[in-house]
């Protein structure tokens, strides 16, 4: 029996190695003059997601502000860990930024070194920020950290994973309120709400935005907690950790952050110049509207300030990497 | 629910919904028309290419495709005795007889007709039972979870229709390709060999395409000459089509009882539209006073197998949405076009994304009944379209193939992973072993790791949870009938067994 026709197959490997070669060089160039070619925005999760929808709204008011193209480019791969790499060793010449979620990718760094030095980026400055809460079913019998201290080693939390930033805060907390936990992982978005109404665990963590806020503030779930100093605006009824006698689980260091960072040793005219644009671009009303819309909040800081908050996280994420260590590798 | 309904429903007067219905129905009809490629090329060929779409507009497109493909494959069953998709195999009994008697357009007119009503009635009953599994999604806990994935895998492995070891196989291997990459769960990377490519383990969307289209194609090639295999295309006039589609109300029952079985059948992972195709179409002739007449050219025949092969579509999205449990191929594709487009599967759709069940719903509806014009206005001229040589048809889907799968992230090894699927798929396909079963192993093999560790988790290592549960109970019961169903049918000596001995 005849495999195949050996001169149509090689007919076809040359069409596909023809795709091949046209494939890649149908995408992407770069220029030689600041600002006189396309910026990069690298986004390393996927398209469609709250990080890469407001990467593209305010690359669209940068690149009129610019007068070029702010093209956002999706580098997904380890959890954003991809576009983490790719800007920190991209040439330093501003033609390439990138948004960070923080400070799960300087746990992810620290937990499984790859080489990146964020406290080294050159920062631009913070994009938005999402509140993080702790929350359960309407019905549990929880309402106060003593609470749900008294309850013994029962307490399960739905967690995505066992290195992520839930995972990260879950450990502190634990900690914190002297609370013996079980993690239950592999929960995202609307399946943590299912699993604590099914009753797969007791108590699950999250950013109070979006779909987690608007679960929340329905009927069937209750926030016990928020991770800040001050009431958080859509839940004005839930205390914080700071009203709750634990201020050192506050102050947003648990908070996600979407920063966004040029590669190390970027021209501090050039650094200008974007955070300059970025800036402007955040105060305006549509872009803001936009990043609302996507259940985040805009928050600006400077370069310096964006800077000191990073190394406000990987010291915070440095003080507890052991304990985040021990607990993952016991279960 | 009803608010998401009118949105959609509103959505739809929107030029960019209509060009979508428009664009999925295209596809769909002109890949289900020609033999061989179907809607599971289709969906992967476009997937790349809505990366960055409102996935609302995107999901129309896979809607349509959907809901026309197997519609369009009953136009090379009856005309020229090739069926479009394996789902039109019943078709072509009874189809291609009515063609030699001078019959094709009266036909062509029943199998769109039954196709178009039988489509309607399951997304019907999709759309009703949607409350209901919300519910459904809270009964379920991770151990009773796990046990329906077992049972997906299972039914999927002995649907095959060919050697089931090969079948186990390729499964077991798909469910070992699901491992590779970071673990979220352990927090440990997996067969990465140090590759920053397989962080996250192997991409879906060029899996399949090298998997579906390219290896596809690489069978074609291979065999060159034209799709459709020495065929005239004999229609009739357009008053025997119109005959053909008004004369399916005389078939009533027949209808009804094929659209039952496509809904039901295709709720059950890996059963599928050829299931349906075959149960309805047998179903029809033993049920009826002239059974003799089945096969000869009989209209009741083609009302059975096309009202059926297309009622599939809504039994097949109910586990997909509310599970994320894929049943078939076009499912897997609509699976990795959810992850393209951040969609979530299960509570987070229903909940929060009503929106996007709402749009694949109407967009099947909607190109169901565009198909149904186009199949009756234009059927003998798409029929055509089979008779155009391979070697034309090939470069132009292997070069688009190929560049969709660079557009998604930019990769050029994604552009290599699909050229290496591709080459594995096509050996696989010629050593028989199946392809959907290991691709369907990949899709669940993560789920079914994910929803057993919770599980224990959730029991603090107690294996009893397994076991206790009464949904857990059930679909054990289900596994082990099943499993034993088939075992006893591999063990009974066949007739031509006995015969040769």
């Amino acid at each position: 029996m005849r495999l195949f026709g050996v001169k149509n197959f090689v007919r076809l490997a040359a069409v596909m190695v023809l795709a091949t070669t046209l494939s890649v060089f149908t995408v992407g160039c770069s220029g030689d003059d600041y600002p006189s070619s396309d910026i990069e925005w690298y986004v390393g999760f996927s398209a469609g997601g709250g990080f890469d929808t407001a990467s593209r709204i305010i690359a669209e008011e940068m690149s009129s502000d610019l007068g070029t193209n702010v093209v956002v480019r999706n580098l997904a791969g380890g959890g954003g860990r991809r576009a983490a790499q790719e800007i920190h060793k991209a040439p330093a010449d501003g033609y390439a930024i990138s948004i960070m979620n923080m400070p799960n990718q300087i746990l992810a760094e620290k937990i499984d070194p790859q080489g990146v030095d964020f406290n080294n980026l050159s920062w631009i400055g913070r994009a938005v920020i999402q509140t993080y809460g702790l929350y359960t079913a309407a019905d549990s019998k929880f309402n106060t950290p003593a609470e749900v201290a008294a309850a013994g080693d029962d307490i399960r939390f739905c967690l995505s994973g066992l290195s992520g930033h839930s995972f990260l805060v879950a450990s502190v907390t634990t900690e914190v309120m002297k609370i013996a936990w079980n993690p239950v992982t592999g929960y995202k978005g609307a399946e943590t709400q299912a699993g604590l109404l099914r009753g797969d665990c007791e108590l699950a963590l999250g950013p109070m935005a979006g779909s987690t806020l608007s679960a929340v503030q329905s009927p069937d779930f209750k926030a016990l907690w928020i991770y800040e100093d001050e009431r958080f605006a859509p839940l004005p009824d839930v205390p914080t950790v700071k009203e709750l006698g634990f201020p050192q689980l506050g102050g947003g260091k648990f908070a996600n952050n979407g920063l966004v960072a040029a590669p190390p040793g970027t021209p501090a005219d050039i650094v200008e110049k974007l955070s300059a644009s970025f800036d402007k671009a955040l105060q305006n009303s549509d872009v803001i509207a936009g990043i609302n819309k996507k259940g985040m909040a805009v928050s600006r800081l400077s370069p310096s300030e964006t800077s000191s908050v990073v190394d406000g996280m990987s010291g915070i994420v440095s003080e507890y990497l052991e304990l985040v260590r021990a607990k993952s590798q016991s279960r | 629910m009803f608010e998401a309904m009118i949105a959609g429903l509103t959505n739809m007067g929107d030029p960019a919904i209509i060009a979508a219905i428009c664009l999925g129905t295209l596809l769909g009809v002109v890949f289900g028309v020609i033999p061989g490629l179907g809607s599971v090329i289709a969906m992967t060929l476009i997937m790349p290419f809505t990366f960055g779409w409102d996935p609302i507009v995107a999901m129309y497109v896979f809607a349509g495709i959907i809901g026309t493909a197997s519609t369009g494959g009953a136009v090379p069953a009856i005309l020229l005795n090739t069926p479009g998709t394996i789902a039109n195999v019943c078709t072509t009994f009874d189809g291609f007889p009515m063609t030699r008697r001078g019959e094709g357009g009266r036909a062509i007119g029943l199998a769109a007709t039954a196709s178009g009503l039988g489509t309607l009635f399951s997304i019907v009953v999709l759309a009703a039972l949607l409350p209901v599994a919300k519910l459904l999604i809270l009964w379920f806990t991770p151990p009773d979870f796990f046990w329906m994935v077992i049972l997906g895998l299972i039914a999927v492995t002995f649907a095959s229709r060919q050697n089931m070891i090969k079948g186990l196989a390729a499964g077991g291997v798909g469910i070992l390709i699901s491992l590779i990459g970071f673990s979220s769960v352990f927090g440990v990377r997996r067969y990465t060999l140090g590759s920053e490519y397989l962080w996250d383990g192997i991409e879906i969307v060029p899996l399949v395409i090298g998997f579906f289209a390219l290896s596809e194609l690489m069978v074609y090639t291979s065999r060159g000459g034209t799709i459709a295999q020495d065929a005239k295309v004999n229609l009739g006039g357009i008053k025997q089509i119109l005959r053909g589609a008004l004369e399916v109300f005389r078939y009533k029952s027949i209808l009804l009882r094929g659209s039952i079985i496509g809904t039901v059948i295709g709720s059950i992972p890996g059963a599928g539209g050829a299931v349906a195709n075959f149960l309805s179409y047998s179903t029809a002739k033993q049920s009826s006073k002239n059974p003799e007449l089945f096969g000869t050219g009989h209209p009741a025949g083609v009302v059975a197998s096309e009202s059926a092969n297309d009622a599939k579509d809504g039994g097949i999205l109910l586990p997909t949405l509310t599970f994320g449990i894929p049943g078939n191929g076009e499912m897997v594709i609509l699976m990795a076009a959810f992850i393209l487009h951040g969609i979530q599967p299960g509570r987070d759709l229903l909940v929060n994304r009503l929106d996007i069940v709402w749009a694949i719903i109407l967009g099947v509806i909607g190109a169901q009944i565009l198909t149904t014009i186009v199949i009756l206005a234009g059927g003998a001229w798409l029929a055509k379209i089979s008779l155009v040589p391979v070697k034309y048809i090939a470069p132009f889907v292997a070069i688009l193939s190929l560049i969709g799968v660079y557009a998604v992230r930019s990769n050029i090894w994604d552009v290599l992973l699909a050229i290496f699927a591709a080459l594995v798929g096509f050996f696989m396909r010629k050593a028989g072993f199946p392809l959907i079963t290991l691709i369907i192993g990949f899709v669940l093999g993560h789920l079914a790791e994910e929803k057993f560790t919770q599980s224990l988790q959730i029991s603090q290592g107690d294996y009893a949870i397994f076991f206790t549960r009464p949904v857990s109970i059930i679909l054990l019961i289900a596994i082990v009938f099943m499993l034993g169903w088939s075992l006893y049918k591999s063990a009974k000596p066949t007739k031509a067994n006995l015969e040769s001995s």
